[in-house]
């Protein structure tokens, strides 16, 4: 039965896939300019150029040309990057690790944070920390992320000098740890290397915090009003008139509740970090396939653009799908209007 | 007498007007009732009349920004560069010696006008668009719903990266992707509403009298879709200033030596961190403070048209 | 009934006003109210006649913006009204059980039944508990058993939405008497419910109410359901208890002008709806700061300037108590026949 639900969500999923392939193949044939003449360099004759066009599948319709991109994708060839020479697909699964650390590490603190707040703004509506609520709620939406970072870094680490510089993942004395997870810290200490796992702990606190500041607001904000939804609602009066302890009224019956909205949120959520990510990685030099793209589209180097615009798209659509079967998951409820 | 909650003391707020313009009678008596419902708004939260004084700033500096600066804002000048906050510099200068206050003020033209350009055209496009979708259904609405599903698909801001990348470095291309980004919101809302009302009553009364469907369409549904799309339109500005700021950070759209305030950001991000705070910090906070500007406009429509959503 | 016995709940003056933005509603004022152990009593009016404010009142459970004023509400020794949270928190479900209305959105879409009723168990197990040898999941089960639903053992790993509107409030009656309280509050329990799995739920109440001898507060708007299953009725009016008398009693020759005007406006088997007279006017904004002594006077044709300052006072502990300068005086047409027989 759960398993024939998750199924449903899969199916409902494809669409969304089909849709960011559809879209990315249309962003790589407006290309500026003629990506031929582009190709074959600044002196090729018109000749030249024509072959490259050739070469390259230009020329073809453009309907045979999208079946040749779905055919290469398929294959796993989202073609190479200029710069490096590489192909594109190896540099994004390479750098992906470190785009995720940053995007869950920060989703974990921000409800970590987030989640006591918003409880407690609305079992005590109107002391300080509703206030505080609010002000975070309206502050948090209006915080551009790279200014964000680059305060934070400049108090915490040009003022104080109680973070790294913001170099990236790990301080230049380090050597990265062999790879398991991709990620730095588990991996340090995999490794038996607590020291190299720490650095890379210190490394990441400023990208997490100012990526969690910006996704705060939402979560706390949601998690205020599904809160106070639910703890006027008619079966916590039912678990107060039953002697129900605080603790059980509100966590076994409110806060399970409202957390469902929140979850749904969820997905909003992500997307906003996964692209928020794209300028932590540019302010903190962290190198995950953000920075990656950045650096390309500065070289003109367009394919790893491409690539990391349908990664991206790709993750999102997967994400919102594990969002989605999370929440088949806590609320019984959904089975019957499946 | 509603038989509500018992335990729950008496409803006081009067209900709000809904269809405000769409009857004809009793006209006077509703502008009145909202006026002074406009009023107890703007009293009870001093912080959304601050707002709106902080709004007619912004216009004001877009519109006549460049003329009332004391520098040149693209005037170079070695000698002063990198100094901090002074009596001639107010916000100190920049690694080529320019103004930085100068630079900050005359940006918000380019800033607002980007704002603003997208979210028109978000507007213009996405509202038609829902009406149409909400309101015939069909393939209307297949189509119009998976080309706002196929857009939230994607995370915007990579999406909005993605287009100006295929479309080349201008600022005409930014705007053309903050607006494709926001088309969802604005088709979202005004579907809603079509599909809300396309089975009331009136509205068969209209096509029976003879009102043919775009008719209908222009003269009543957009008119209450306006509400709730004007509280989204304050809130998107914050938003796409927000996009457009950082895609010029990371080296898009707009190019030096126009000031912008996501690239007066990008210049000053290498200097903040061996302390020259101040080139980076103004054109942040003034950024900041136009997003907040826009976010606290959009409460405070939301509180005047429709207090209920309020959170 | 022995008249020896003390009373189970005895409250006096009780009063409670509500701050709100557009003023201070006086929504109880002077309200006393008596209930001996094993008596069913239905608390009877008009929707914002206070009837449940009381009730809420008394389990402490009101709303945010709630002040008592001032009276007692006394069970067995203690005074609910000035009694800490913790001590109120021990009282409910254990002493006091409450029911409501809308019985699916009163229990927990998310959790199974019998987890819901095994919390409530397990909140109070220190407390009295005849079969302490059962586990707490064997208890529910039992629990779902005492109140006629077949098939427990299935029932009770069910959500509220996967059950009927009739079940989903026997599984609250399940919940509030798991611990066998020594009184129960229902608060319209059948509204919202077909007339059938009215009659269905009433019976059982009253069932276990005679079984357990527990006292039961019945609250409705609906006399000719108070009528059939009630001991003893209550009128209320705009915050004030207006009149106190035996079911049969309060039928047969009601005193109060309201109650007089609720019974001629309340159909009966036999009457015609020609006959039906209703209320006059409506109930009185309880904001304003000029409300008479009596708040029926401005609906009432006997009301004098005496009833207009001097507020008349129900006396609960009589046989058949009335809070009017002017009761029993009848009306052009005579009340109609006894709504008993309505519900065959």
């Amino acid at each position: 039965m759960m398993l024939k639900l998750i199924a449903t969500r899969l199916l409902g999923a494809l669409p969304n896939i089909a849709g960011v392939i559809v879209i990315t193949f249309v962003l790589t044939r407006a290309l500026p300019g003629d990506p031929a003449a582009y190709f074959a360099g600044g002196a090729a004759t018109q000749e030249a150029i024509e072959q490259v066009r050739r070469q390259l599948g230009l020329d073809k319709p453009l309907l045979e040309q999208f079946f040749d991109y779905l055919g290469a994708l398929a294959r796993g060839d989202l073609g190479l990057s200029l710069t490096t020479g590489q192909p594109v697909l190896q540099e994004l699964l390479q750098r992906l690790p470190a785009s995720l650390e940053l995007v869950f590490v920060a989703l974990v603190l921000a409800c970590a944070v987030a989640l006591p707040l918003g409880v407690l703004a609305a079992t005590r509506p109107g002391s300080w920390i509703d206030q505080l609520c609010r002000i975070v709620t309206t502050a948090g939406v209006s915080l551009p992320t790279f200014f964000t970072g680059l305060l934070l870094a400049y108090v915490f680490y040009f003022l104080l000098g109680w973070a790294p510089s913001p170099l990236g993942r790990l301080d230049p004395m380090f050597s990265p740890p062999p790879q398991v997870t991709g990620l730095y810290v588990v991996d340090g200490l995999l490794a038996g290397e607590p020291g190299l796992a720490w650095a890379a702990l210190k490394q990441l606190v400023l990208p997490v915090v100012t990526m969690a500041l910006f996704v705060l607001a939402p979560i706390a904000r949601m998690t205020r009003a599904s809160m106070l939804a639910v703890l006027s609602s008619d079966f916590v009066r039912t678990a107060r008139a039953s002697g129900l302890s605080q603790g059980t009224v509100l966590v076994t019956y409110a806060l399970r509740n409202a957390l469902l909205p929140v979850v749904t949120t969820l997905g909003m959520v992500f997307g906003f970090m996964l692209g928020s990510s794209v300028i932590v990685e540019k302010v903190f030099a962290w190198p995950g396939v953000g920075s990656y793209a950045i650096d390309a589209l500065t070289a003109s180097d367009y394919a790893p653009v491409q690539g990391f615009v349908l990664a991206m798209g790709i993750l999102f659509v997967l994400l919102n799908l594990l969002v989605d079967v999370l929440y088949v998951l806590i609320d019984p409820r959904v089975e019957v209007n499946a | 007498m509603s038989a509500a909650d018992p335990a729950k003391p008496p409803a006081a707020e009067p209900a709000l007007p809904g269809r405000w313009r769409a009857a004809p009678s009793g006209e006077s008596e509703r502008q009145r009732a909202w006026g002074l419902h406009v009023r107890h708004v703007l009293s009870e939260n001093p912080i959304t009349l601050l707002a709106a004084l902080m709004f007619a700033l912004l216009v004001f500096l877009a519109l006549f920004g460049p003329y009332i600066v004391p520098h040149d804002p693209l005037a170079s000048n070695a000698a002063v560069a990198l100094q901090p906050p002074s009596a001639q510099h107010w916000f100190g200068t920049d690694a080529l010696g320019r103004d930085i206050f100068s630079r900050v003020i005359v940006a918000t033209r380019l800033d607002l006008g980007i704002a603003v350009s997208a979210v028109a055209a978000s507007f213009l496009i996405g509202m038609p668009l829902g009406l149409a979708a909400g309101f015939f259904g069909g393939w209307w609405d297949r189509i119009v719903s998976r080309l706002s599903d196929t857009i939230m698909a994607f995370p915007l801001f990579v999406l909005a990266m993605g287009i100006v990348a295929a479309l080349g470095n201008t600022v005409g291309n930014i705007v053309l992707a903050t607006a494709v980004i926001n088309l969802p919101f604005y088709i979202r809302v005004a579907r809603a509403e079509a599909n809300v009302r396309r089975n009331a009553g009136w509205v068969e009364a209209a096509r029976l009298s003879g009102n043919s469907d775009w008719r209908i369409l222009a003269r009543h549904l957009f008119p209450n879709a306006l509400p709730p799309a004007m509280v989204q339109l304050s809130l998107n500005m914050g938003w796409a200033i927000l996009n457009a700021a950082g895609l010029s950070f990371i080296g898009l759209g707009v190019r030096p030596p126009d000031p912008e305030w996501g690239i007066l950001v990008a210049e000053g991000a290498q200097f903040i961190v061996s302390g020259e705070w101040w080139v980076s910090l103004f054109p942040g906070g003034m950024l900041m403070l136009a997003v907040f500007t826009f976010n606290l406009l959009g409460d405070a429509l939301r509180d005047i048209f429709d207090p209920r959503r309020r959170t | 009934m022995s008249t020896v016995q003390p009373p189970l709940l005895e409250v006096r003056n009780l009063g409670l006003e509500f701050r709100t933005r557009s003023g201070t509603v006086r929504a109880l004022e002077g309200v006393d109210l008596v209930l001996k152990k094993g008596e069913i009593v239905g608390l009877v009016g008009e929707s914002g006649s206070g009837k449940s404010v009381l009730s809420y009142a008394l389990m402490g459970i009101s709303d945010r913006a709630a002040r008592v004023t001032g009276g007692t509400a006394m069970f067995g020794g203690l005074d609910l009204l000035k009694a800490d949270e913790r001590t109120l928190a021990d009282l409910r479900g254990r002493e006091i059980g409450m029911i409501f209305q809308s019985p699916r959105t009163a229990l927990n879409p998310i959790r199974p039944v019998g987890r819901q009723i095994e919390d409530v168990l397990r909140r109070h197990a220190a407390a009295r508990g005849p079969d302490l040898g059962q586990s707490l999941k064997q208890r529910a089960v039992q629990a779902l058993r005492e109140v006629a639903i077949a098939d427990p053992e299935r029932r009770v790993k069910a959500y509220p939405f996967e059950l009927s509107g009739g079940m989903c409030q026997r599984v609250m009656i399940a919940l509030a008497l798991a611990c066998r309280p020594s009184l129960l509050i229902a608060d319209e329990p059948t509204t919202g419910l077909d007339v059938t799995t009215q009659a269905g739920v009433m019976d059982l109440i009253t069932t276990l109410a005679r079984e357990r001898e527990m006292a039961t507060l019945f609250i409705t708007h609906d006399l000719a359901l108070a009528a059939d299953h009630c001991d003893r009725i209550v009128v209320m009016h705009a915050g004030h208890a207006v009149e106190s008398a035996p079911a049969q009693a309060l039928f047969a020759a009601p005193q109060h002008p309201y109650t007089q005007r609720l019974i001629s406006s309340t159909p009966g088997r036999g009457g015609r709806i020609e006959a039906l007279q209703p209320v006059p006017g409506n109930l009185p904004d309880l904001r304003r700061s000029d409300l008479p002594a009596c708040r029926f006077a401005e609906r009432c044709t006997r009301a004098t300037d005496r009833c207009r300052s001097e507020p008349p006072r129900l006396d609960a502990t009589a046989a058949h108590g009335v809070a009017c300068w002017f009761p029993g005086e009848g009306l052009a047409t005579p009340p109609a026949t006894a709504p008993e027989a309505a519900h065959g």
